[in-house]
């Protein structure tokens, strides 16, 4: 036998994730087994330890988690403003405004409001109700038009129009004023003048049949009532517990794990040459091309087009560079920090050639990204955390967060099963993520 | 307690201590959910049946373990689970080894047969020689010897046509779903 594949199967051996009874729990055990008599048919059966759960729980306060940026963002890409800083108000405030504009606003037959949001931002909440109420309407917009319904969709659009009259313009100077007030008590949100441009844009190709716009809008800002809120955007999350007392504590250890951008570009190029990529891409990796750089592109043309113009975009750099060249001088990275780089563009590029696959009727090109996501989905099989006790009782390992791992592979299971609606969903969401980024970033020039 | 229950248990005890982290191993290896309850059924057995544990009494347990665990797996509806839990341990800096070692295993792996993989994972994982091999497969020793031979050859192929094909496409059916492997 090959030795090298002895070694590997012996590396990859569970058991070194085991975690050990505790010796109570072992003498409970072989206390019931004595207990019974020796001709006794029925062992007792000790049915599925939930140990492990009592071992995240204890090691969960141990948890780090790298890379939190860039990912799916609680606001929205058209991002409303407000006339000026509010006094923060009080959770009873919110929802009392959350109700009273529910009771002057209709919904289709049907559609129920949502509750008040969870995370209080501690603004009033007129928009938020006027967004929510348009995702209503605009759904019953399109399922009447698929309906071929005339007299719902005239009502539907009616609606959709007063709604969007109730949603003020805010000028650079309504903001320069507001701002020099200190703390107005009025709700006055709105949508900048870009913001409102696409907005009445996305309503006139409505008019015209064509709802992709308004859709992708409402989805993002009222994403409940189109469809499901979007997965997460899939991170590997970096785990770690058990410090060795020679840690005092977890910056200690990671400090310990800083490799090269050689070393995370290694990472990076052995899950490229694991998970393959879509045809005609660069299969080393050398020259992959950012997979969110089309995204940033889309956004600053969305702002261009409505006269919004932005400072040009960087060129894209590629995840070689990014890991090893200049964009990282100090050449410093951390342990897993190109594995994680590349499962989050490999998703990303093997999603959107799904997504493009099926448009084009390519029965090739989706059974490819099917099998790269399966592949991709492989690397990280685990539903629950597990441990790695090993060198020196640092315990490390990768997962997804479980309901991430479950929207992923329930959205793949759509797709594979030919529902597109769910990829096509995450996809957009990244657009206006990438269009958030931007804004945050300081590329949008006012 | 008597006497003759006292010895009992005293001999069962030091059989439970000595040998409870191997065959708990075991059972994880190829199953964690069912892992405690494969433990706790192969020690009732070995309690029931103490006077025909040999003296070599490891082979013997894992052979016991193995067929609760067969049965286990006839009462429930199978899981579907990929063989072993190849992709979980990571304890060094840099994955880059790891992906790739790992994704050529799991694929070598699935390439074998049930028979195959069995043996195999029992001489890696398990450590065991012939003699022990054939007590838990309930074989002779030669036809054990030459079952490992065979299976870690053909072991060794497959790891090497995986590695050459990291990228080998998942089975598809005509509609480009992925097929269920289990």
């Amino acid at each position: 036998m090959n030795p090298d594949a002895f070694d590997v199967l012996r590396a990859a051996d569970p058991a070194v994730t085991m975690p050990h009874p505790t010796p109570d729990e072992d003498e409970r055990l072989r206390r019931a087994i004595v207990s019974t008599p020796p001709d006794a048919q029925k062992p007792p059966a000790r049915r599925r330890s939930r140990r492990r759960i009592a071992l995240f729980a204890s090691l969960a306060g141990a948890v780090i988690l790298l890379g939190g940026t860039g990912v799916y963002a609680a606001n929205y890409f058209l991002d409303p403003i407000t006339k000026g800083p509010h006094p923060p108000i009080s959770a009873e405030q919110q929802k009392a405004d959350y109700e009273k504009w529910t009771q002057q606003i209709p919904l289709p037959a049907g559609a129920h409001w949502q509750s008040v949001p969870d995370d209080v931002q501690g603004f009033p909440g007129h928009l938020d109700v006027v967004f929510e109420a348009m995702g209503h309407w605009t759904r019953e917009w399109m399922a009447a038009a698929k309906a071929g319904d005339d007299g719902r969709v005239a009502t539907a659009e009616s609606w959709v129009d007063r709604l969007r009259a109730t949603i003020p313009t805010i000028t650079d100077e309504d903001t320069a004023k507001a701002f020099r007030t200190v703390y107005g008590t009025e709700s006055m949100s709105g949508l900048d003048e870009g913001g409102a441009g696409y907005f009445d844009d996305a309503i006139a190709k409505a008019k015209a049949g064509d709802f992709d716009q308004l859709k992708r809008l409402v989805l993002g800002m009222a994403s409940p009532c189109v469809g499901p809120r979007p997965p997460r955007r899939p991170r590997p999350q970096y785990w770690v517990g058990l410090m060795s007392s020679g840690y005092q504590s977890d910056d200690d250890m990671n400090r310990d794990y800083t490799i090269s951008g050689a070393e995370a570009w290694a990472e990076f190029a052995s899950v490229v040459r694991t998970v393959g990529v879509p045809a005609g891409m660069d299969a080393s990796g050398v020259r992959l091309a950012d997979p969110d750089y089309a995204f940033k592109q889309e956004a600053v043309e969305k702002y261009a087009k409505y006269g919004r113009p932005t400072s040009p975009l960087p060129p894209p750099i590629t995840p070689h560079d990014q890991l090893t060249g200049p964009a990282s001088p100090e050449n410093h990275q951390t342990f897993g920090g190109g594995f994680e780089m590349a499962f989050d563009d490999l998703w990303a590029i093997w999603w959107r050639e799904w997504a493009a696959g099926a448009k084009a009727g390519s029965r090739e090109r989706v059974a490819a990204a099917a099998a790269a996501t399966a592949r991709l989905d492989a690397l990280l099989p685990h539903t629950e955390t597990h441990y790695t006790q090993a060198h020196e009782l640092r315990v490390i390992t990768w997962t997804l967060p479980p309901q991430q791992k479950h929207d992923l592979e329930r959205l793949s299971a759509q797709a594979r099963a030919g529902d597109m609606r769910g990829i096509q969903a995450w996809l957009d969401f990244q657009v206006w993520n990438a269009w958030n980024n931007l804004d945050a970033g300081g590329y949008y020039v006012k | 307690m008597d006497g003759e229950r006292q010895r009992r248990e005293e001999r069962f005890t030091l059989l439970y201590d000595a040998h409870k982290s191997a065959i708990r191993a075991y059972a994880w290896r190829r199953g964690p959910d069912t892992a405690d309850d494969v433990v706790a059924e192969t020690f009732m057995v070995a309690w029931q049946r103490l006077d025909d544990v040999p003296v070599d009494p490891l082979p013997w347990l894992i052979g016991v373990a193995r067929n609760v665990r067969l049965n286990l797996l006839r009462g429930e509806r199978r899981r579907h689970e990929r063989d072993a839990h190849c992709a979980s341990e990571d304890a060094v800096p840099s994955f880059a080894g790891e992906v790739e070692a790992r994704a050529a295993l799991r694929a070598a792996l699935q390439r074998l047969s049930e028979g195959d993989r069995e043996i195999v994972l029992l001489a890696a994982w398990e450590r065991l020689d012939g003699q022990a091999l054939a007590a838990v497969l309930g074989c002779s020793r030669t036809a054990a010897a030459v079952r490992l031979f065979r299976a870690r050859r053909r072991l060794a192929a497959a790891m090497a046509e995986a590695e050459a094909e990291p990228c080998r496409p998942f089975p598809t059916d005509a509609r480009g779903r992925l097929l269920d492997e289990s």
